[in-house]
């Protein structure tokens, strides 16, 4: 009895058979207790993280909430410039655009306008889907590029050239006659064009391509110089080189501003024949190429076969097609 | 009906009715929120050793969310930066070309045209500072390509101007031309008989064909001289002259302009000439040059007309 008094144990009066009997405490109440201190822990958890999280502020966060602030608003900031900087990007696409068909009297393809800047993009923020085909697309473009190149090395291989042959090869005029070429300084083909200086259709009997002034003009194969003129007339070819490359075969440089050949040398593919110019009736600075043949004129682009690969062969002659404006 | 609960008292041997005083109540609820309470601050105790702070957490979140939004902002300055490039280039290595400008180089392009304040330099995010450093760039840079455009704008503008002005046309239209001949320097005058330069070209055609001014000018002399007859002389600029002789009579008076394509007189047989003819001079530099090399002769009749009739249109401005 000592130790249930001790213990504070309870007694309950049954009324039934009028004795004291023993209070149990059952496994339900144990729970109940379990529960309720579970409950009130939480709550004094709870309660205890917030106020921890408002009373103390470490060092990182502090950091972060600084630069979260800062990055919202420069991100206005500079959203605002990007967009600005876009509009003015836009209009300086469209001048240019006026420029170029002002410059080659012709009309660019509409190449349905991509701006840099998409206004959504940056509140969607869902960058990673582009990225992924973006990187996809370039995987797939270096595959074929490699399998392109694989099979001209093939091609490459394979055909053979008798050495009796080799001296007429060399001849033929195969090479873009100018220092540094790319396909953007092909401006006008062979073929009908517009006349700068009166804006009349005639026949264009060459190619221009548009270079800097003193850029190298190179013979397009072996041959020898027939003729070189110097000429101050505004009108016509101004100074010029022809070159005979041997089986009828003459080409013919013009506009330039330095010749650097004489008549009767006997030069190699690629030798400097002079430099680029706008001497002559010529608008602007740029060597006017023409290849005859048995003394008609050929497309000059149909004897470019060195330097370039299939892909830019195929831009140079649909670039050549375009019936825009030549420059002399 | 309330459960008394009883205790059992060894001393009195009697069961006693077990009384709760308010504060012995008061005192079990403050030991069950202690307790609850201890539970608590050991579960925060656990929380804080394996978890970051919430309002870390949070602003962690918040932050990997703004980056994200920054690397769009980035990628899109830099697509910028990209086809800004491309006009750039095209700039240089086309339109310089060919208007034989100067290009620009990088460090001019980039400086910029000055004065403005660089936001960049009060920055220490480094994300922040090469997004403004960027921004600064690409400003720059469109500021003066804007320029440059102005510039190439302008420069295509005078150009247009003298290619238009270069004499480029027949003066007689080949319908009208019966013969063309061809003989430019000495030659014997076949009134004068002695020898005599040709300094132009001839165009035979019937009395009252039209005369065309060869490129835009302005008429500087229309008179009668006792050689030339009824002659014209046209002022095209950048050096060149063009004269036009033995007309029945002009239709332009001094000082008037006139655009290549203008019927500025008609065909005649006045002053020192044998037949209806034109006689058609190009100096440049007070020179005279053989007018053959400032016609297409290939140019067939119907853009011929053409060409009159774009050289009756006003010149269209690049704006």
């Amino acid at each position: 009895m000592k130790l249930s008094v001790m213990l504070g144990t309870k007694f309950r009066y049954n009324p039934e058979n009028l004795r004291y009997e023993r209070v149990k405490i059952s496994f339900f109440n144990m729970l109940i207790a379990f529960i309720s201190y579970l409950t009130f822990g939480v709550l004094f958890f709870a309660g205890l993280l917030l106020l921890q999280n408002y009373i103390i502020e470490t060092p990182s966060e502090k950091q972060l909430r600084a630069e979260n602030e800062s990055l919202r608003q420069h991100k206005l900031v500079l959203a605002g410039q990007l967009w600005q900087s876009n509009d003015q990007l836009e209009e300086l696409k469209k001048q240019d655009r006026d420029l170029y068909e002002k410059l080659f009297e012709t009309k660019l393809p509409k190449d349905g306008n991509h701006s840099a800047v998409n206004r959504e993009e940056i509140l969607l923020a869902s960058s990673g889907d582009f990225n992924k085909t973006i990187i996809d697309l370039n995987a797939r473009y270096k595959d074929l590029y490699a399998s392109a190149q694989s099979s001209n090395q093939f091609f490459h291989a394979r055909a053979s050239v008798k050495k009796e042959d080799l001296s007429t090869l060399f001849s033929i005029p195969s090479i873009v006659p100018v220092e540094s070429f790319d396909l953007t300084k092909l401006v006008s083909g062979f073929g009908t064009r517009i006349n700068p200086f009166h804006k009349g259709h005639y026949h264009h009997d060459g190619v221009d391509i548009a270079s800097a002034r003193g850029t190298a003009v190179l013979a397009s194969g072996h041959g020898q110089v027939i003729m070189t003129k110097r000429s101050d007339l505004l009108a016509g070819f101004g100074n010029y080189v022809e070159v005979d490359h041997g089986n009828g075969v003459v080409t013919r440089y013009s506009h330039l501003e330095d010749v650097a050949v004489r008549i009767g040398q006997k030069i190699k593919k690629g030798h400097a024949l002079g430099t680029v110019g706008s001497s002559g009736g010529s608008i602007a600075p740029h060597l006017h190429y023409e290849v005859i043949k048995n003394g008609t004129n050929q497309d000059p682009i149909t004897f470019f076969a060195e330097g370039l690969n299939a892909g830019q062969y195929q831009e140079l002659v649909s670039k050549s097609k375009k019936q825009n404006q030549s420059l002399d | 009906m309330a459960k008394i609960r009883y205790t059992y008292n060894s001393e009195t041997c009697k069961y006693e009715p077990v009384i709760v005083s308010p504060k012995a109540a008061g005192r079990k609820i403050l030991a069950f929120l202690g307790i609850s309470f201890v539970i608590g601050l050991i579960g925060l105790v656990y929380f804080n050793s394996k978890f970051p702070y919430l309002d870390e957490t949070i602003q962690a979140g918040e932050n990997q969310k703004l980056k994200t939004e920054w690397q769009v902002i980035l990628k899109q300055l830099d697509r910028t930066s990209q086809q800004l490039s491309k006009l750039e280039q095209n700039d240089d290595h086309n339109y310089r070309v060919i208007l034989d400008l100067e290009p620009l180089d990088i460090t001019q392009r980039e400086a910029g045209v000055g004065g403005r304040a660089k936001e960049s330099s009060f920055i220490n995010n480094p994300l922040i500072k090469t997004a403004y450093e960027q921004s600064e760039k690409i400003k720059n840079r469109l500021d003066i390509e804007a320029q440059s455009m102005k510039q190439l704008k302008e420069e295509l503008e005078r150009k247009e101007k003298m290619w238009a002005s270069r004499p480029a046309i027949q003066p007689v239209s080949n319908k009208d031309l019966t013969h063309l001949h061809t003989i430019f320097g000495l030659r014997v005058h076949p009134l004068l008989g002695y020898v005599r330069p040709h300094n132009g070209l001839d165009f035979t055609a019937p009395i009252g064909s039209p005369i065309y001014a060869t490129g835009d000018g302005r008429v500087m002399n229309a008179q009668l001289s006792a050689s030339y007859g009824n002659v014209i002389y046209l002022d095209h600029g950048f050096g060149f002259e063009t004269r036009y002789a033995h007309m029945t009579h002009y239709i332009v008076s001094a000082g008037q302009s006139v655009k290549r394509g203008q019927i500025i007189g008609y065909v005649g047989n006045t002053g020192l000439s044998v037949a209806a003819h034109l006689h058609y001079e190009v100096l440049y530099k007070n020179t005279p040059i053989n007018p053959i090399n400032f016609f297409q002769r290939d140019l067939n009749n119907k853009e011929y007309e053409k060409l009159i009739e774009l050289g009756s249109r006003s010149v269209s401005s690049l704006d």
